[in-house]
């Protein structure tokens, strides 16, 4: 019997190209997957946590004509509840199997969804997540099923009891970042599998630098520095947790002493999350990742 | 009044060769702006009856007195044109018409050749034999290089000439008015009349600008040395209908992007960068390289998958034969774009790799456009999931900037870091050379790159990858096969002068002296050379000229085994 799924994503000050970039793939990707008999209904939820609404109803007409056949949901937030709180919202009145959260700065290929679909007719498999281009994320995954560490929030397929059962994204504890680390770990613990699928190809607008290394901003180091230190406290490796303390105090830049003031404030306030138990069985700390890395 | 004997080596005698190759039907050779008829008696011994109109009353008398047929015609009259002319045929059977060295006479050559077409039509379209000077002989554009333009009493440049032709112009414009061409023998001159004056630098071959003009020349078209154009057209039925040209507005970017269909995910990739590209201003021509139709087929349907406003964007062309550069080319005589990039189907870009390509156009209009790359190293894969997959981090190992003197040495560039101007591709003829087993687009690169400059957008926008295993242009050729199409560039860029970016003299100098240690001080380099000079100073070898080819070859042996000698060492 053919799934349904919510589409969701979140948007944050996303230029209209960008969105109109994103949208582009939305159809071909919904028809692929219904020509395959693997979809029923597809539902469109977009989640806007810019200043001011950036879809006008001349864009939403506009885009609901490029998205002909799936039924379009914009929702104003009015405020930045970020990615996890944001997308826990727009899961919230979600009524669908699947939850394909994707980001907004994306352009999924055709068959993407299909593959994922296929994938998750398994019902051990939590989290089925897209391969990104150009830049593949290194984790390593089994060569034969796909099981992963963890899946990263770009765009994964989640089904949505299992979203529900382990109450989603934390956005209390991971604002921005390691919050898919953190859900794909909890899926885990409870009992479900997180498998890459690499035919699931997804194109993820990162930029390369001139050293070859990935782009990143001070607020994605802010963010990344604090879920790492927040993962390690959560998952029961005080060792990794000091470890991390120790470097930034030592070689971190601003935005990362500014991650290790936050997170001291909640400990000593006594708001950081007590470490889950039965951890050690799904976290996974190599060097310095949540995965091991094939490079 | 002019008057120009018959010779066999003018203009004339070609005109005479052509006659007979056509074998013309009996009849009446009408020649129109004969001036003193220097081709009558020579038509009169071929069993043609002759009819010359001339517009000169004084050359009319001569040619009377000489027993020749000549009738008094202005040409300007368009009006009466046909009807005068018709009335002097008087109904005989027309074997062909002459008009040698008169359409660059005429004020409104449009005008006349409608009448021209009127009149032939008339007279039952008999073949139209025309001579007309080539205003782009190399004499004439080398001295408007240095400011001159010397009208003189007669030749390429007569003062009394009021049009100028290339072979374009005068292509086009007989076939807007209907005649389409079928033979040509046209009369070379090296040195023309315009060879002048003695050692200006432009004009003489031997020396660097003029061989820089004469290759520059020589790029545009196949009449560098052409001084009359001598052609026979044939009249048309039908009306020529202007050809069906596509009116929309043609794109920045043409992305030449070559597959042979097997590649199914790779190509899906690459197709998904593209699909996702921030400035959506290109076409993808999508060369597929297979003798079976089936994977053509195959990449239609995936194209079909994507948006409309990205799959209308994708043209699929699909090429049989020739080896790895024929698709390239194939896309590249396709392309409608500004510039034309590539992006083979195993390469990936970033989403700003169309948009930094225009920012790079727009800052250097005409250049090159080279954006940085990064590589990653691929590998087949075991298991169901994936064929492949990355096997290292994405580095960036190439300077960030072209630099010329470097890459005539080795490329920096992969194919798919930089876009090309399609007006100069088109203007100086250049291709892909499809003889070169690998190293195409450096070859390329380095012979556009020459003429256009190269600019930096210094930004990485695409990751070439690296296949470890059986796969890859890098893996499947020897080194020898590298070492070979490697020396058949840098020889085909020795064979004459280049342009080097300002700049490079300094760079030059701080190095001559290295260049000079390796050459002077190599004692097998020097006994090489040696061989070379006495292979080539004996006598057997002065007297066999038929073999000189071998000895071309020869010397581009030796010295490669030069080289190689000094590179070792």
């Amino acid at each position: 019997m053919a799934a349904t799924v919510q589409i969701q994503t979140v948007l944050y000050n996303n230029a209209i190209g960008e969105i109109w970039r994103f949208m582009q793939a939305i159809k071909p990707m919904v028809d692929h997957a219904r020509g395959e008999g693997l979809l029923g209904s597809a539902h469109l939820v977009v989640g806007d946590c810019s200043n001011a609404p950036r879809l006008g109803d001349a864009d939403l007409g506009d885009l609901g004509r490029c998205a002909e056949g799936i039924e379009l949901d914009y929702r104003f937030f009015g405020a930045n509840l970020m990615f996890g709180r944001g997308h826990n919202t727009l899961a919230a009145s979600a009524t669908d199997e699947h939850l394909l959260v994707i980001n907004p700065d994306t352009h999924a290929a055709p068959a993407m969804l299909s593959h994922l679909l296929c994938t998750a007719a398994d019902p051990a498999i939590g989290i089925a997540e897209a391969r990104q281009i150009p830049l593949e994320h290194p984790k390593s995954y089994d060569p034969w099923a796909g099981d992963t560490s963890w899946a990263s929030g770009c765009c994964v397929l989640i089904r949505e009891r299992v979203f529900r059962q382990v109450g989603g994204f934390d956005p209390d504890n991971f604002p921005l970042y390691c919050e898919d680390v953190d859900l794909s770990w909890r899926v885990r613990l409870a009992g479900f599998r997180v498998v890459y699928v690499p035919k699931a190809t997804i194109f993820h607008d990162k930029r390369i630098s001139n050293g070859g290394a990935i782009v990143v901003s001070d607020t994605e180091r802010y963010h990344s520095t604090f879920g790492g230190l927040m993962l390690a406290h959560r998952y029961g490796r005080p060792d990794i947790h000091r470890q991390i303390a120790g470097w930034i105090a030592h070689h971190g830049e601003e935005p990362q002493r500014r991650a290790l003031a936050e997170f001291m404030r909640r400990q000593n306030e006594g708001t950081a999350p007590d470490p889950l138990p039965g951890a050690e069985r799904v976290a996974e700390f190599v060097n310095g990742e949540y995965a091991l890395h094939r490079f | 009044m002019k008057s120009f004997d018959f010779a066999w080596r003018s203009p004339y005698g070609h005109i005479i060769r052509l006659v007979e190759e056509l074998a013309l039907s009996p009849g009446l050779v009408l020649d129109i702006g004969c001036g003193t008829a220097p081709l009558a008696e020579q038509l009169a011994e071929r069993g043609y009856d002759y009819l010359g109109l001339e517009i000169d009353e004084e050359a009319i008398v001569l040619m009377t007195e000489r027993g020749i047929d000549a009738r008094w015609l202005d040409l300007r009259k368009h009006e009466t044109l046909a009807a005068e002319i018709v009335e002097l045929v008087a109904g005989r059977p027309v074997a062909a018409i002459l008009m040698l060295d008169v359409l660059e006479h005429i004020p409104a050559p449009n005008d006349f050749l409608a009448a021209l077409r009127t009149t032939t039509t008339q007279l039952g379209r008999p073949p139209l034999l025309m001579s007309v000077p080539n205003a782009t002989h190399i004499d004439v554009v080398a001295k408007l290089a240095a400011a001159r333009w010397d009208m003189r009493p007669s030749g390429l440049l007569d003062q009394t000439h009021v049009g100028f032709f290339g072979e374009a112009r005068l292509t086009d414009m007989l076939a807007g008015h209907g005649w389409r061409q079928i033979a040509q023998n046209d009369f070379s001159l090296d040195p023309s009349d315009q060879h002048f004056p003695a050692d200006l630098a432009h004009i003489e071959a031997q020396t660097n600008l003029g061989a820089f003009l004469r290759a520059l020349r020589e790029a545009a078209d196949d009449h560098t040395l052409v001084n009359q154009f001598v052609r026979a057209y044939v009249l048309l039925e039908t009306t020529p209908r202007t050809p069906e040209v596509d009116t929309s507005p043609a794109p920045f970017l043409s992305v030449a992007m070559r597959t042979t269909g097997d590649r199914e995910i790779a190509l899906l990739d690459a197709l998904t960068c593209l699909a996702a590209q921030t400035d959506p201003d290109f076409e993808v021509l999508l060369a597929v390289h297979h003798h079976d139709p089936v994977r053509a087929e195959f990449c239609r349907q995936l194209v079909s998958t994507f948006h409309p406003s990205f799959a209308f964007r994708v043209r699929i062309l699909e090429v049989v034969g020739g080896g790895r550069s024929r698709p390239l080319n194939v896309a590249l005589d396709e392309a409608r774009g500004r510039y034309l990039a590539f992006l083979d189907d195993d390469d990936l870009v970033t989403g700003d790799w169309v948009e930094q390509f225009r920012v790079g156009a727009e800052r250097r209009p005409g250049r090159v456009v080279r954006s940085a790359s990064a590589d990653q190293s691929h590998a087949v894969r075991t298991g169901p999931l994936m064929p492949y997959e990355p096997t290292g981090p994405v580095v960036v190992t190439r300077p960030l900037r072209f630099d010329a003197l470097t890459h005539y040495h080795h490329n920096e560039t992969p194919i798919c870091s930089f876009a090309l101007p399609m007006e100069t591709l088109r203007s100086l003829r250049l291709r892909f050379d499809e003889s070169l087993a690998v190293v195409e687009d450096w070859d390329l690169l380095m012979r556009t790159s020459t003429w256009t400059g190269v600019i930096d957008t210094e930004v990485v926008t695409s990751l070439y990858r690296r296949w470890d295993a059986v796969e890859g242009s890098l893996a499947q050729h020897d080194s020898q096969v590298w070492d070979v199409a490697r020396e058949a560039v840098l020889d085909r860029l020795d064979a004459g002068p280049v342009l080097l970016p300002a700049g490079t003299v300094r760079r030059l100098a701080s190095n001559a002296a290295h260049y000079r240690i390796e050459d002077a001080t190599d004692p097998r380099v020097a006994e090489l050379e040696a061989r070379l000079a006495a292979f080539e100073n004996a006598q057997w070898w002065r007297l066999t000229a038929p073999m000189r080819r071998v000895g071309t070859i020869g010397r581009r042996v030796a010295r490669r085994v030069a080289r190689r000698v000094a590179r070792r060492t």
